[in-house]
C-alpha cells in the first residue's frame, strides 16, 4: 500500500511537471496565423451636387491564412455624426455592422482594442468571423454629404490576429485617427 | 420515512423524480449556456434560433416539469418537513428562472445585445444555482432509499446532482471574472485585477468543494470523485474546446486533467489519515488554472499580456502565460482548495445533523 501511495504521489508530481514545463513548450511553438486582408473600393461619382448621393462599394478579401476576424472600416472625417447621411445599401459580412460615433473608444495602432483612443469622426465597421483564405465580402453604402467642398472617405481593413505588416491593408500611405493606414477617396460636392 | 404505505412511497418517488428532472434540466441549461458562450466567442450569433439556445431552453422546460412534480408533492406532510430547506431553494430558483425570461426579453428590447453579466442573466444564473442546490440536497437526502445497493446508479445520481450545481456556480463565478460584459449601453466588465483575484480564489474553492461533496455524500468511497471530475472535464471539453477548431490539438492536454483527479481519489482510498484530505484538497485547488481552460485565458490575459484572445490565439496565449501566472496563483489556489474541503465537511455534517434530527422531531 505504501508503494502504491508513493507511486500515486509521484504521478501527481509528474502531472504538474508535465503541464507546467513540457506541454506549454509544445503548444507555444505552434505557428500563429498570418492572414493577408485586402480590399478594392469603387466610388460611383467623383463630383456631385449638394443634396445628391454617391455610392461606395468595398469588396474585401483575405489570402494566405484564415483570420479569426476581419474588419473593413469606412470612415467619414468630414462628418461629426452619421445620422441619415449614410445608408447601407447591401451587406454580406457575417456579422452586423458596428457604428462608431465621434468620441467612442476605439482601438489604436492595430492593437485590436487593447490600446484605446477616442474616435475623432464617425465610421462604419463591417466585419466577418472567421474569414477563410479566398473568402470575399462586400458592403455598399449610399452617402449624402451635407456640406459643400471636398468630401473624404477613409477605407481600411484589418485582420485579427494581427501578426505581420500584411495583416492590414493598405500597408502604407495616410494614417487615420487610430494611427492605422487608410486609403482615401474624395468626392467634390458643389452648390 | 415510512414506505409501508403505497401512497407514501409513490409520493416520495414522484418527489424524487421531480428533483432528478430539475437537476437534469439545469445540467442541460448550463451545458447549453457554456456552448452559447463559446459560440459567441467564435462567431457571435445574432439570431435567437441558434442550437445552443435550443439546448438551453429545452433544459428550462425539463427543469420546470421537474419543479411541477416537486410542487405537486411538497404539500405532503412528511416530504415537506424533511425537505423544507431544499424545497424553498427550488421554489426561489424556479421563480427566478421563470422571471429571467421576460426580464431578458425586455432588457434586449431596450438595450440590444447584452453581455455575460447583466441583471436578467444574473437572475437566470442565480435561479439555476438555487434550484440545482435545492435538488442536490433533496437527492442526497433521499437517494439512499432509492438506489442504496447500486454503485453505478449512485455514480450516475452523484453526477446528475452535483454537476448542475458545479456548472451553474461556475457560470456565476465567470460572470464576475470574465471581461465579456461591455455593451453599447453598460459596462459591467469586472476590473481586470478584481477578476483575476476573484477567479484565483473562487475556482479552486469550487473544484475542491464539489469533488469533496461527491466523495462525502457517498460515504468516502472510491470512484465518485473520479466520475464527477471526469464528467465536468468532458462537458467543458465538449462545450468550450470542441466548438473551436483551433483548440482541437489541446484536447489531449485538457483530458490529461482527469489524471490528478483520479490519483487524488486513489490517495483518499489508500490512506486513512487527515493528511490525505489536505493533500487532495490542495491538489484540487491547484487544478483551477487547468480545469477552467480555455475561458480562464481571458481572465488572466487582461492583467498579464493583454493581447486579443481571438479563436486561433487562445491556446498560445494560455500556454505563454502558464509560467508567469501559475507561480503567483499556486499558493492561493492550494489555500482555497483546503477551504473548499473544510466548508464541504461542515456542509455535509450540517445536512447529516438535519437528517438525524428530522425523524426525531
Amino acid at each position: 500500500m505504501k508503494i502504491a501511495l508513493i507511486l500515486t504521489l509521484a504521478g501527481l508530481a509528474s502531472y504538474f511537471g508535465i503541464v507546467l514545463f513540457v506541454v506549454p513548450q509544445e503548444y507555444s511553438d505552434v505557428p500563429t496565423l498570418e492572414p493577408q486582408p485586402s480590399f478594392d473600393a469603387k466610388i460611383s461619382s467623383n463630383h456631385i451636387r449638394l443634396g445628391d448621393s454617391f455610392d461606395i462599394v468595398v469588396y474585401s478579401g483575405n489570402s494566405n491564412d484564415a483570420s479569426d476576424i476581419q474588419i473593413v472600416s469606412i470612415a467619414f472625417p468630414n462628418m461629426t455624426k452619421i445620422g441619415s447621411n449614410v445608408e447601407i445599401v447591401s451587406y454580406d459580412f457575417t456579422q452586423s455592422p458596428r457604428y462608431v460615433k465621434t468620441g467612442d473608444k476605439i482601438g489604436y495602432a492595430y492593437s485590436g482594442g487593447t490600446k484605446l483612443v477616442l474616435a475623432q469622426y464617425p465610421s462604419i465597421e463591417a466585419y466577418s468571423r472567421p474569414v477563410t483564405p479566398g473568402a470575399h465580402y462586400s458592403v455598399e453604402l449610399k452617402v449624402t454629404p451635407d456640406t459643400v467642398g471636398n468630401f473624404t472617405v477613409f477605407v481600411k481593413t484589418v485582420a485579427i490576429p494581427h501578426t505581420t505588416e500584411y495583416s492590414h491593408y493598405p500597408h502604407s500611405g495616410i494614417k487615420d485617427h487610430q494611427n492605422e493606414y487608410v486609403e482615401s477617396f474624395s468626392v467634390m460636392v458643389s452648390q | 420515512m415510512n414506505y409501508s404505505q403505497t401512497d407514501s412511497a409513490k409520493n416520495y418517488r414522484v418527489f424524487f423524480l421531480g428533483n432528478i428532472l430539475i437537476s437534469i434540466g439545469i445540467l442541460i441549461v448550463t451545458t447549453g449556456g457554456s456552448w452559447d458562450i463559446s459560440n459567441h466567442l467564435l462567431n457571435r450569433p445574432e439570431t435567437f434560433f441558434a442550437p445552443p439556445h435550443a439546448v438551453l431552453y429545452s433544459g428550462v422546460m425539463v427543469a420546470l416539469f421537474g419543479a411541477a412534480l416537486v410542487m405537486l408533492k411538497m404539500s405532503v406532510k412528511e416530504i415537506k418537513s424533511e425537505n423544507r430547506f431544499s424545497i424553498k431553494l427550488i421554489l426561489v430558483g424556479i421563480v427566478l428562472l421563470l422571471g429571467a425570461g421576460p426580464f431578458d426579453f425586455l432588457w434586449h428590447s431596450s438595450f440590444g445585445l447584452d453581455g455575460l453579466l447583466s441583471p436578467p442573466h444574473l437572475a437566470l444564473i442565480c435561479g439555476m444555482v438555487f434550484s440545482s442546490i435545492g435538488s442536490f440536497i433533496s437527492i442526497a437526502k433521499n437517494s439512499a432509499v432509492f438506489v442504496s445497493r447500486s454503485y453505478v446508479s449512485k455514480n450516475i445520481l452523484t453526477v446528475l446532482s452535483i454537476i448542475p450545481v458545479w456548472l451553474s456556480v461556475t457560470g456565476l463565478f465567470f460572470s464576475f471574472s470574465l471581461p465579456f460584459s461591455q455593451t453599447d449601453y453598460f459596462d459591467f466588465n469586472p476590473d481586470p485585477v478584481f477578476g483575476a483575484i476573484f477567479a484565483t480564489i473562487a475556482f479552486p474553492f469550487l473544484i475542491s468543494l464539489m469533488l469533496h461533496m461527491a466523495y462525502l455524500v457517498n460515504d468516502r468511497k472510491f470512484g465518485f470523485i473520479s466520475t464527477t471530475g471526469a464528467t465536468l472535464v468532458v462537458i467543458n471539453m465538449m462545450t468550450s474546446i470542441i466548438p473551436n477548431p483551433w483548440l482541437h490539438p489541446t484536447v489531449p492536454f485538457y483530458l490529461f486533467t482527469i489524471i490528478p483527479i483520479v490519483l487524488c481519489d486513489l490517495v483518499l482510498m489508500m490512506t486513512k489519515n487527515k493528511m490525505r484530505t489536505y493533500l487532495a484538497a490542495g491538489v484540487f485547488g491547484m487544478l483551477g488554472y487547468f480545469v477552467y481552460y480555455p475561458l480562464i485565458t481571458h481572465v488572466y490575459n487582461k492583467i498579464d499580456t493583454n493581447q486579443i484572445v481571438s479563436a486561433s490565439m487562445t491556446s498560445k496565449i494560455y500556454f505563454d502565460m502558464v509560467l508567469s501566472v501559475y507561480p503567483l496563483i499556486a499558493v492561493p489556489c492550494i489555500v482555497m482548495g483546503l477551504v473548499g474541503a473544510l466548508v464541504c465537511h461542515r456542509m455535509i455534517n450540517s445536512i447529516r445533523r438535519q437528517e438525524i434530527s428530522s425523524p426525531l422531531s
